[in-house]
């Protein structure tokens, strides 16, 4: 993870973690990078949809109309009716609310574990430390799709048991990165100074760790928001999430499987909203992490080498936007079988 | 090496006894319950008694202590014995190996499409560089990685078994039958392999020996494949596991949709009936074989790179 070495580099350091002495220059290039505006814009589009959905909806997400069954898209039904005459476009809207409103939840739960678990294996050590870490290697050496499975599906279904699970499951990353950046505050003289004049351990982390970790570890989470969908739509698609007649992405996918042949879009619908969400927060994550990193700013010098020997010279050298950047700190796609 | 084997493999019991512990409590904590299930199954009216179900629950040892429970079962599971499916009541062993081969086939024909679609793709959008080809692959690599696995797999099926006919819509007989779920399977992770595989190789571009390579005079195409390629390889190596990983938890969602005979869609069928004995032998199943697969790629490290020393630790970043 590009932001967590960032971290990490000495310089930045000195300048105090969280803070970003390129931040305005990045933002600069943040608005420049065409993709991450969009995949920005298309991300608060949704969520203003999802929040207003009560009041744009042309129709009650679950009015059923039998003799309008399998509707064309109209002025009246912008995207047709599914197999109980039910409006698809306010479905989409009001379904918005669910499959969003559960990937923040999971998101929070998933960075609050992290954060706390992090912390207290980076201050307290020893026992508490090789505990935690245990357990992340225990988690992160397992197949998380099928344990989420089984956990989501002893629970029982439901919003609440498939936020949990997607939370206990997927924290190890985040855990793993707040470990190591207390490890470095540790050292640092403001909390040296602290531990000099008294203070306890859990006074450090509150008024001292966690004030530097939240900004970073939040930024982090939001890079992953695409991939907490894709888990969370993924699991209520195999039907733990909501009850069926409630709006919701992945249960749609779900429901229109029965009418696959007579109406194969109302299975695109749904899918192509998941589709088109998770690509915006990617794009949106690329451009953050550009925005976040010093080391891709214009003039580094591996890029002017990498330009030599590529023959292709621009004059700009825009951030480099990967899928998949990683280093050993990167806590990786929350559930990775949801997205392949 | 043999030592760093047998060390790993020692550490991963805890880990196994962890696990199977965490599944006992939850299958047994779980809301819902299987003698009453099993009463109501095996009774011809659907009428249940109280002693339909508690003989029941005796058939099923579930009228024991929690402890006697899972160590009765422990020690069954270390000489092979993972009990009898609640269900069918046949023994969780033979229908976990008899359903081994459908996901090994599928995962590992998924493997193969990402491995030499991924190289191509890899080396293709690396020596493009900032040409119009690269952002195009980019794009679509993007998409391609945003598609969650199920909406791709009923698009695939609309369009080639439903719409053009030319595959099979479900099921596992020919090697037709093969394309789609395999497809479906491999593409998200395709994705960000060829990407990964670019970003490392542009890495890779950098160093003084492609420069000597070049000036020694290889062409550039030479020049990557024998000294680039592999060079770029680790990075893309260490992230196998995850790959394999990803591919048997997304075996899951593919075999359900596809009805394909395999160990996903035994987990899910388990799952959705309360099959206590089958949910816990396949995830501690899952569990091993996960954990396998990770020391076969450590292993593997070495021979892309013999600098790398496994004895070291457990981080190898």
């Amino acid at each position: 993870m590009t932001t967590a070495s960032a971290m990490t580099s000495s310089e930045i350091a000195d300048e105090g973690i969280g803070e970003f002495t390129v931040r305005r220059r990045g933002f600069r290039r943040f608005l420049r990078d065409r993709s991450a505006v969009v995949g920005m814009a298309v991300v608060v589009l949704f969520v203003f949809g999802a929040i207003a959905a009560p009041w744009v909806a042309p129709h009650p997400p679950n009015a059923t109309d039998f003799g309008n069954r399998f509707a064309s898209p109209s002025m009246d039904h912008p995207l047709g009716t599914d197999h109980v005459g039910r409006d698809e476009f306010s479905r989409i809207l009001h379904g918005a609310r669910l499959s969003l409103g559960m990937a923040l939840a999971a998101t929070a739960g998933i960075t609050i574990l992290g954060l706390l678990l992090g912390m207290v294996a980076g201050m307290y050590g020893r026992l508490a430390d090789s505990v935690i870490m245990r357990i992340v290697e225990v988690l992160q050496s397992l197949p998380l799709l099928i344990l989420a499975l089984v956990v989501v599906g002893l629970l029982g279904q439901g919003l609440r048991n498939l936020i949990i699970t997607i939370a206990a499951i997927g924290w190890t990353g985040y855990a793993r990165i707040v470990r190591g950046m207390t490890f470095k505050l540790r050292d640092r003289d403001f909390v040296q100074a602290a531990r000099a004049v008294g203070a306890s351990r859990f006074r450090i982390i509150l008024r001292h760790i966690a004030p530097n970790l939240v900004g970073p570890v939040v930024v982090l989470s939001t890079l992953n928001m695409g991939s907490v969908l894709l888990a969370v739509s993924g699991l209520s698609f195999l039907g733990f999430g909501i009850a069926p007649p409630t709006a919701e992405w992945g249960a749609m996918v779900s429901e229109a499987r029965a009418y696959l042949d007579k109406a194969p879009m109302l299975l695109a619908w749904p899918g192509l909203a998941i589709t088109i969400m998770v690509l915006a927060f990617n794009l949106a994550g690329d451009g953050l992490r550009d925005f976040l990193d010093p080391r891709t700013a214009d003039d580094s010098p591996g890029w002017e080498r990498r330009r030599r020997f590529t023959r292709r010279k621009t004059p700009d050298a825009p951030a480099p936007t990967d899928l998949a950047v990683t280093s050993p700190d990167d806590p990786g796609p929350v559930m990775r079988g949801a997205s392949s | 090496m043999g030592r760093y084997v047998a060390r790993r493999l020692l550490v991963s019991i805890p880990t196994l006894l962890a696990l199977s512990f965490c599944i006992f409590t939850l299958v047994s904590a779980a809301p819902g319950d299987p003698a009453e299930e099993l009463a109501r199954r095996t009774s011809p009216g659907g009428e249940v008694t109280e002693v339909d179900v508690a003989r029941a629950r005796a058939e099923l040892r579930l009228d024991r202590p929690f402890v006697e429970q899972y160590t009765s079962w422990l020690a069954g599971a270390v000489t092979g014995d993972l009990g009898n499916s609640f269900v069918k009541k046949t023994p969780v062993f033979d229908e976990i190996s008899d359903r081994v081969p459908a996901t090994a086939q599928l995962a590992g024909a998924a493997f193969l499409l990402v491995l030499l679609l991924a190289i191509p793709f890899g080396v293709l959008a690396a020596m493009a560089h900032r040409h119009w080809a690269d952002h195009g692959m980019r794009f679509v690599a993007l998409i391609l990685a945003s598609v969650p696995g199920f909406v791709l797999a009923y698009v695939l099926i609309i369009v080639f078994a439903t719409n053009l006919r030319l595959l099979p819509v479900a099921g596992r007989s020919g090697l037709d039958t093969y394309v789609l779920p395999a497809v479906a399977l491999a593409v998200g992770p395709l994705a960000v392999m060829s990407r990964l595989l670019r970003s490392s190789l542009l890495e890779v571009f950098t160093e003084d020996y492609m420069r000597t390579a070049r000036a020694k005079g290889l062409s550039s195409i030479q020049a990557v494949v024998r000294h680039g390629l592999r060079n770029a390889s680790i990075p893309v190596v260490t992230l196998l596991g995850g790959l394999l990983a990803g591919l048997l938890d997304g075996a899951l969602i593919t075999e359900v949709i596809f009805a394909w005979p395999g160990l996903g869609r035994l987990t899910f069928e388990a799952i959705s009936q309360r099959d206590h004995p089958m949910i816990l032998g396949v995830v501690l199943f899952a569990g091993a074989i996960y954990i396998v697969l990770n020391l076969l790629v450590d292993i593997s490290y070495r021979l892309f790179d013999p600098r790398i020393r496994l004895e070291s630790g457990d981080d190898h970043g």
